[in-house]
C-alpha cells in the first residue's frame, strides 16, 4: 500500500534522510526503529507531506503522492499523529473529534463518530469533558481516535509511547494491534521503546544515519543478536 | 573605525552642500526652516531606528519622548530661569527617565507586543496630560515666551546649530550601533533573543538601555524643536501623527541603518513641502500613510534596501557583460 | 452611586463589543492591530453619513458589512503577503504591527479629508427615557447597549456552534495541528479578520449617536482598548468581556471625580498596575475562550 523509494529529505539545507526506502502492506503494523537523529520522524513527516523530499518517490495505493500537501494525504486515506501531545487541551473530547472529522459532511461525521464510540467507549462517556482532564494514555487514544475519524487506511504514529506511564503504553499498543486486525488499518510506528514496538510489529525497519540499516520480519529481526539484546534489554 | 570614517567620507559632499547652502538662498528663507525640521527629524527618526531597526522593538509612542523633551526644555528655561543649554540637557535627562519607566514596565516580557502597546498608551497619556494641565503647559493655547539658544537667534545661525546637532547625534548613534560592544549586543538580541540569553546576556537590561538611549536623543531633538518653533502645542509634538512621521521616515529610508533615517527624513520633509504647492496637506499625509504601509510590507529594506538591490543588479549586469 | 455603576456597565458593554475584535485578531493570529480605533471610527462615520441620508437603522446594519469588507481587504493585502515570507515569526509580527500603524495614519487622514476635523455626531433616533430596575436611562442608550449584548451573544453562538468557530478556537490553541486536520487556514484567517473589523465598525456605529466622532480620537480609543485587553489577558475573550465591564465602571466613577478628559490616563494607570503585578492579565493568553 505504501512504498517509499530512496527518499532524500531534510530541513532546509540540512539533509537528514540520505536515501531511505521502505514499504507497508495492508492491515500490518510496521515499526521504524533507530537511534536519535537517524531520521525516523523526518521520514514520517516527509511521507505525510510536511516536508518535501529532495529526491525519491513515495507511492500510496499505486499513486505517486511525493510532496503533496497534508490535506491531500488526509483525503487519500492517510493520517498522522505527531510525537508531541496534540490534543486541543481546552476543547472538549467531542470538539477534538469534530476537528478530526472537519472535512466530512454531517452524515459522514455522524457515522464516523458512532464507529469511534464503538471502538473507544470511554470517549463517549467523556465526550463533554475538556481534553486536558484525560490521562496521558487516554489523550493518546483520543489522538488516534481523532485520526480515525477520516477512515484512514494508513496511520503514521510518531513515538506513541512518549511521556506515558508503562501501563498506558501497554493499553495504547494493545489498541493499535486491535485496530490493525479488526479495522484493516495499517500502522507505521516510530518508536524508541524497542520491546513494545516489536511486540506488535510484523515488519521492522531499523534506521541509522538517514538510511535503512536493517530490515526484516519480526522473527528475522529477533535472530540478529544485537537486536535481540536490545529487545531483551529495554 | 575605518568603516566609520568611510561613511563620513562618503557623506562629505552632501554635508558640504548643506553647509554652503544658506549662503545662496538667503538668511531668513523658508527653505532654511524646512531643512532645520529635516535635521531635527533625522535625529528623531534615527533614535526610533535604534529601537525599531537594531533591537526589533516597535515604539509607537516615540512622540512621547519627543514631546517630553520639548516641554521640559521650554518649561525649564521659562520657569526655572536656566539657560536653554542647561534645559537642553534636562530635556534629554527627563526623556531618559520616562524611557526607563516605560522600559521597566513593558520590556520585562519575552513578548515584544507589550512594549508597542505601552508606548502607544504612554504617548497618548502624556498628550492628554499636556492638553489638560493647563496651569503648567497652557494646553492647546500654546506655550510660548521661553528663550531660544543664546547666540543663535537668527534663522541662519539656528540652521548651523541644528546641522551641527544632527551631525553630532547621528555620528554618536552610528558609532554606538556599529562600533561598540553595546551595539553588537543589540544586534545579537535582535537576531535571536534565545541565543543571546544562553550566552549569558541579560537581555532585559540591554532592551531597557536601548530604550533609554533612544528616548534621550528623542528628547534632545524635542528640545531643539522647541527652541526653534518657540510655541509648543500638545498635538504638534505628542500626537500619533508625530510618531508616525518618525516610523514612516525610517521605514521608507531603510530600517536598521542609521543613515536610512536621514534619507527618509529628508525625503519626507522635502517632498511633502514640494507637494504642498500642488495639493493640500491632507493628501500628503494620505500618501505618506499609504507609502509607509506599502513599504512596510513590500519593501522592508526601504530606499536603502532598494538601492542596495539595484547596486547588486547593476554590478551583476556589469560582470555579465564583461565575460 | 448606583447610577455610576450602571452607566459604567453600559459603557463597559460598548467597550466589550469594540475590544472583542482586537482579542479575536490577536487570539487567533497573534497580530496586534494598531488601526482598530480607526476602523471603529470608520464604522461610526459610515453610520453617521448613512443615517444622515436615510434611516439610522440602515446605518447600523451597513456599518458591520463595511467593516467586514475592510477586514477582508486588510487580510489579503497586508496579512497574506507577509505570511508567505520566509522570515521568523517574530519578524512577521513586527512587520504587521508597523503596517497596521501605517494603516492607522492612512485612515486617520482619509477620514479627515472626507469628514473634516470637527467632531460630528449622528442624530439621536429614539427620544425619551426608559425605566429599568428603577434606573432611568435614555432609550437610545438602552437600545444600543442591547444591540451590543446581542452581538456578543451571536459571536458566542458562532464560536461554539459552527464549524468555522470551532476551527478558530482550535487555531488559537495550536496552528500546526489545526492545519493537520485539513483546515484551510488562509480562508479562516481572512474570515477572522473580517469578523474582527466588523465588530469594531459596529462598535463605532452603535456609539455614533451618543459620543462625538473625530479622526484624532482613534488613537486614544486604541490605547484604551489595549488597556482593556491587557487587563483581561491578551488572547482571552472572557478576559476582554470582564475587564471591559470593570474598566467601564472605573471610567464611569472616575469621570465623576476627575472629568471625562482624564479617562485614558486612568486606563493607562490601570494597565501599568496590571503589567507590574500580573502581566498575563486575569485570564492569561493561552486560549480564546
Amino acid at each position: 500500500m505504501l512504498e517509499v523509494r530512496d527518499v532524500v529529505s531534510g530541513y532546509g539545507e540540512l539533509e537528514i534522510l540520505h536515501g531511505a526506502s521502505m514499504s507497508a502492506g495492508e492491515s500490518v503494523v510496521v515499526a521504524l526503529l533507530g537511534p536519535n537523529g537517524s531520521g525516523k520522524s523526518t521520514l514520517l513527516k516527509t511521507i505525510f507531506g510536511f516536508l518535501k523530499p529532495k529526491r525519491g518517490r513515495i507511492l500510496f495505493n499505486g499513486e505517486d503522492i511525493t510532496g503533496l500537501s497534508p490535506e491531500t494525504m488526509l483525503s487519500r486515506g492517510m493520517a498522522y499523529v505527531p510525537q508531541q501531545r496534540t490534543v486541543f487541551k481546552y476543547l472538549t473530547v467531542l470538539d477534538n473529534l469534530r476537528l478530526g472529522g472537519y472535512l466530512l459532511n454531517k452524515d459522514e461525521f455522524e457515522r464516523s463518530l458512532e464507529r469511534i464510540y464503538a471502538i473507544f467507549p470511554f470517549l463517549k462517556e467523556r465526550s463533554k469533558q475538556i481534553a486536558s482532564s484525560l490521562s496521558g494514555g487516554e489523550q493518546r487514544m483520543l489522538e488516534i481516535a481523532r485520526a480515525l475519524m477520516m477512515h484512514p487506511k494508513l496511520i503514521l504514529l510518531d513515538e506513541p509511547s512518549a511521556n506515558l506511564a508503562p501501563i498506558m503504553v501497554d493499553a495504547v499498543f494493545k489498541e493499535i494491534k486491535k485496530l490493525a486486525s479488526n479495522e484493516n488499518i495499517s500502522f507505521v510506528v516510530v518508536e524508541q521503546n524497542i520491546a513494545k514496538a516489536m511486540d506488535i510489529a510484523e515488519y521492522v525497519y531499523v534506521l541509522d544515519m538517514g538510511r535503512v540499516a536493517l530490515e526484516g520480519t519480526h522473527d528475522a529481526i529477533l535472530d540478529v543478536p544485537k537486536m535481540r539484546a536490545l529487545y531483551l534489554g529495554s | 573605525m575605518n568603516a566609520f570614517f568611510n561613511v563620513l567620507r562618503k557623506s562629505l559632499p552632501f554635508l558640504a552642500f548643506l553647509i554652503v547652502l544658506p549662503l545662496f538662498i538667503g538668511r531668513e528663507s523658508y527653505a532654511l526652516h524646512i531643512l532645520i525640521m529635516a535635521f531635527i527629524f533625522s535625529v528623531f527618526a534615527a533614535s526610533w531606528d535604534l529601537l525599531g531597526g537594531y533591537m526589533g522593538l516597535m515604539d509607537f509612542g516615540h512622540a512621547g519622548f519627543f514631546g517630553i523633551g520639548a516641554y521640559t526644555s521650554a518649561l525649564a528655561s521659562l520657569h526655572l530661569g536656566v539657560s536653554p543649554y542647561v534645559s537642553f540637557i534636562l530635556a534629554g535627562a527627563s526623556s531618559m527617565l520616562f524611557g526607563l519607566l516605560v522600559g521597566v514596565l513593558s520590556l520585562r516580557f519575552a513578548s515584544r507586543v507589550y512594549f508597542s502597546i505601552c508606548t502607544l498608551s504612554f504617548a497618548e497619556t502624556v498628550r492628554i496630560v499636556c492638553r489638560n494641565w493647563v496651569d503648567l503647559t497652557r494646553g492647546v493655547l500654546g506655550l510660548w515666551g521661553y528663550p531660544t539658544f543664546p547666540g543663535f537667534s537668527s534663522r541662519m545661525s539656528y540652521y548651523y546649530f541644528a546641522l551641527f546637532f544632527m551631525i553630532l547625534s547621528i555620528s554618536v548613534l552610528y558609532f554606538l550601533v556599529e562600533h561598540t560592544h553595546v551595539g553588537l549586543v543589540f544586534r545579537a538580541i535582535k537576531d535571536s533573543e534565545v541565543v543571546a540569553e544562553h550566552r549569558g546576556i541579560n537581555v532585559t537590561i540591554y532592551k531597557i538601555l536601548c530604550a533609554i538611549i533612544s528616548a534621550f536623543f528623542a528628547g534632545l531633538a524635542g528640545s531643539v524643536y522647541a527652541h526653534h518653533i518657540l510655541v509648543l502645542i500638545p498635538d504638534d509634538v505628542l500626537s500619533a501623527a508625530v510618531t508616525s512621521l518618525a516610523i514612516g521616515m525610517v521605514v521608507i529610508g531603510g530600517r536598521g541603518t542609521i543613515i536610512g533615517s536621514i534619507i527618509g527624513a529628508f525625503l519626507v520633509v522635502t517632498t511633502s513641502e514640494l507637494l504642498r504647492a500642488y495639493a493640500e496637506v491632507i493628501y500628503n499625509l494620505i500618501i505618506f500613510g499609504l507609502l509607509m504601509t506599502i513599504f512596510a510590507i513590500y519593501a522592508p529594506g526601504g530606499v536603502m534596501g532598494l538601492v542596495k538591490r539595484g547596486q547588486k543588479q547593476i554590478s551583476g549586469i556589469i560582470r555579465f557583460s564583461q565575460k | 452611586m448606583i447610577e455610576y455603576v450602571v452607566h459604567g456597565l453600559l459603557l463597559g458593554s460598548l467597550y466589550a463589543l469594540t475590544s472583542l475584535g482586537l482579542v479575536l485578531l490577536f487570539g487567533v493570529t497573534k497580530v496586534i492591530n494598531m488601526a482598530h480605533g480607526e476602523i471603529y471610527l470608520l464604522g461610526g462615520y459610515a453610520a453617521y453619513t448613512i443615517s444622515g441620508v436615510s434611516s439610522p437603522y440602515l446605518g447600523l446594519v451597513t456599518s458591520p458589512f463595511i467593516g467586514f469588507l475592510t477586514g477582508m481587504v486588510i487580510a489579503r493585502s497586508l496579512y497574506f503577503p507577509v505570511e508567505r515570507l520566509r522570515i521568523p515569526e517574530a519578524d512577521k509580527h513586527m512587520l504587521f504591527i508597523v503596517a497596521t500603524f501605517g494603516l492607522s495614519t492612512l485612515l486617520q487622514n482619509l477620514m479627515l479629508l472626507i469628514w473634516g476635523a470637527f467632531p460630528v455626531r449622528a442624530e439621536l433616533f429614539l427620544s425619551g427615557t426608559v425605566n429599568i430596575f428603577g434606573i432611568t436611562m435614555y432609550q437610545q442608550r438602552f437600545l444600543l447597549v442591547a444591540l451590543a449584548i446581542a452581538t456578543i451573544a451571536v459571536l458566542f453562538i458562532f464560536l461554539f456552534r459552527t464549524k468555522a468557530g470551532l476551527a478558530l478556537r482550535a487555531l488559537s490553541q495550536d496552528v500546526e495541528t489545526t492545519k493537520a486536520m485539513g483546515v484551510k487556514t488562509d480562508r479562516l484567517y481572512a474570515l477572522n479578520c473580517g469578523i474582527a473589523m466588523s465588530l469594531a465598525a459596529l462598535g463605532g456605529a452603535v456609539v455614533s449617536p451618543i459620543f462625538w466622532l473625530a479622526p484624532s480620537a482613534g488613537v486614544e480609543l486604541t490605547g484604551k482598548l489595549f488597556a482593556i485587553v491587557i487587563l483581561g489577558g491578551m488572547g482571552s475573550v472572557w478576559g476582554a468581556l470582564l475587564s471591559s465591564l470593570i474598566l467601564g465602571v472605573v471610567e464611569s466613577t472616575s469621570v465623576f471625580f476627575l472629568g471625562q478628559q482624564w479617562s485614558l490616563v486612568v486606563f493607562f494607570l490601570a494597565m501599568s498596575i496590571v503589567l507590574l503585578i500580573r502581566p498575563t492579565g486575569i485570564f492569561g493568553e493561552e486560549r480564546l475562550v
